[in-house]
């Protein structure tokens, strides 16, 4: 009788998982607990010479951050998980673990890791009043999401550049006279192999 | 005497309950979906436990979700990489994947399609190969949305692959509403995160087109929409 019971139970728990569909090790952080620089903080963007924090400051990216969320919600309404996979719509219900956190923290979180990365400070007090911490293990973040390379590739192409260049980054040909700071001083925190993998298939 | 009939609806409720249960566990096992979903079967209704992703905005709510992106002249065609929209079919769509050998399989509950590693030759333009096809169909089935991205190591394929896609779009649909950035090689290839776009919107079809230098790539994502009317 109880081997009926479990066999059910293993039964049904197979069917109901098919019912649906379908951060690293802090690298980030050394062994006494101080964040190291984000790994944009040493580029320099064309416009000023200086990191993409230092050059747009903490408004411009809680914009960026915004500009970030309304493309992903735009997204996902008009063509829901299709093309971006079913990531965000795990944000908060703790399926796998590293989606635990609501929307507006992970926005908040988000925002924070952007101003760490791009050079500035280890915490931030988002537009909802609330601190986040920028220092952040970016396999953990992503790990039970099953991100493809072409959903990260279009996420690339179909939000992040028209978040940056819609909100005021130079998008010139580069150099001083037509500054590039997308390319200059965004691009390679993004585009880098290392962050890639670390999202990519975990 | 009243004991024995109350015995009797308590066995049969259960025995219903029981039934309904085992026929939920049975269609729910991979094997059955896969063939229901050959039959037609999509699934795209609402799981009573939560579990359901798969429900698909009826056409009035995506009427209204559409004018955001809705232009004001009518398209002259509406060109979707070989597929017709609000037209092809999930049977249709099986067809052309089994004619190419193109592996897909359905998200959702059936309601969405994603193709991988699909030849140029099994799309309409014939440029590049996708790495991954995706497709959208509505509350009846019918194809809403095709979205491709195709990616190579070397600029020229896909500033060659861009410019035709734009040129066969303004040709056989209309001019874009919007283009901004150069597909030419030496600028996409110029530094990371270049990018060429050039987006259509009509009454009934939007269609977006980008090239993009990923870093270690070039990647070409199109869009082909059908908007509600």
């Amino acid at each position: 009788m109880l081997k009926g019971i479990l066999g059910l139970a293993a039964l049904t728990s197979f069917a109901i998982a098919g019912c649906g569909d379908d951060g690293n090790n802090n690298n980030n952080v050394d062994a006494g607990g101080n964040a190291q620089p984000g790994p944009g903080a040493a580029l320099k963007c064309d416009s000023s010479g200086k990191n993409a924090f230092d050059t747009y400051g903490a408004a411009a990216f809680v914009t960026v951050n915004k500009a970030i969320i309304a493309n992903v919600t735009a997204e996902m309404t008009a063509h829901g998980t299709t093309n971006l996979g079913d990531s965000f719509t795990k944000i908060g219900t703790g399926n796998p673990p590293s989606t635990a956190d609501n929307g507006a923290t992970f926005e908040g979180k988000l925002a924070a890791f952007l101003v760490y990365a791009y050079g500035g400070p280890t915490s931030i007090t988002y537009s909802d009043g609330v601190k986040y911490t920028g220092p952040q293990d970016m396999v953990a973040a992503h790990t039970g999401l099953a991100i493809t390379s072409d959903q990260f590739d279009y996420f690339v192409a179909n939000i992040v550049v028209p978040a940056l260049t819609a909100n005021g980054v130079k998008h010139g040909a580069g150099g001083a006279a037509d500054p590039d700071d997308v390319g200059s001083c965004f691009a390679p925190v993004v585009t880098s192999a290392a962050f890639k993998a670390s999202i990519v298939g975990k | 005497m009243a004991r024995p009939a109350t015995r009797r609806i308590w066995r049969w409720a259960g025995g219903v309950l029981g039934l309904a249960f085992a026929i939920m566990l049975v269609v729910h096992l991979p094997p059955v979906r896969g063939w229901l979903a050959a039959r037609g079967h999509h699934g795209g209704g609402v799981c009573p436990l939560g579990y359901g992703t798969g429900q698909v905005a009826d056409r009035a709510t995506r009427r209204a979700h559409d004018d955001a992106w809705r232009g004001a002249l009518p398209a002259l065609a509406r060109p979707a990489l070989g597929f017709t929209l609000d037209v092809t079919t999930r049977a249709d769509i099986e067809r052309w994947a089994r004619a190419n050998g193109v592996a897909c399989h359905a998200m959702n509950g059936g309601v969405r399609i994603a193709c991988v590693d699909v030849p140029a030759a099994a799309l309409a333009d014939g440029g590049l190969a996708a790495s991954s096809v995706w497709l959208d169909l509505d509350d009846r089935g019918a194809l809403i949305a095709v979205t491709t991205v195709r990616r190579d190591p070397d600029v020229r394929p896909v500033a060659s692959a861009f410019a035709a896609v734009e040129h066969a779009v303004t040709t056989r649909a209309g001019a874009p509403t919007t283009r901004a950035g150069s597909a030419a090689p030496d600028v996409l290839g110029h530094g990371a995160l270049r990018q060429a776009m050039v987006e259509y919107r009509f009454t009934t079809y939007r269609a977006v087109v980008r090239a993009t230098h990923v870093g270690d790539a070039f990647v070409l994502t199109e869009q082909y929409v059908a908007l509600a009317d």
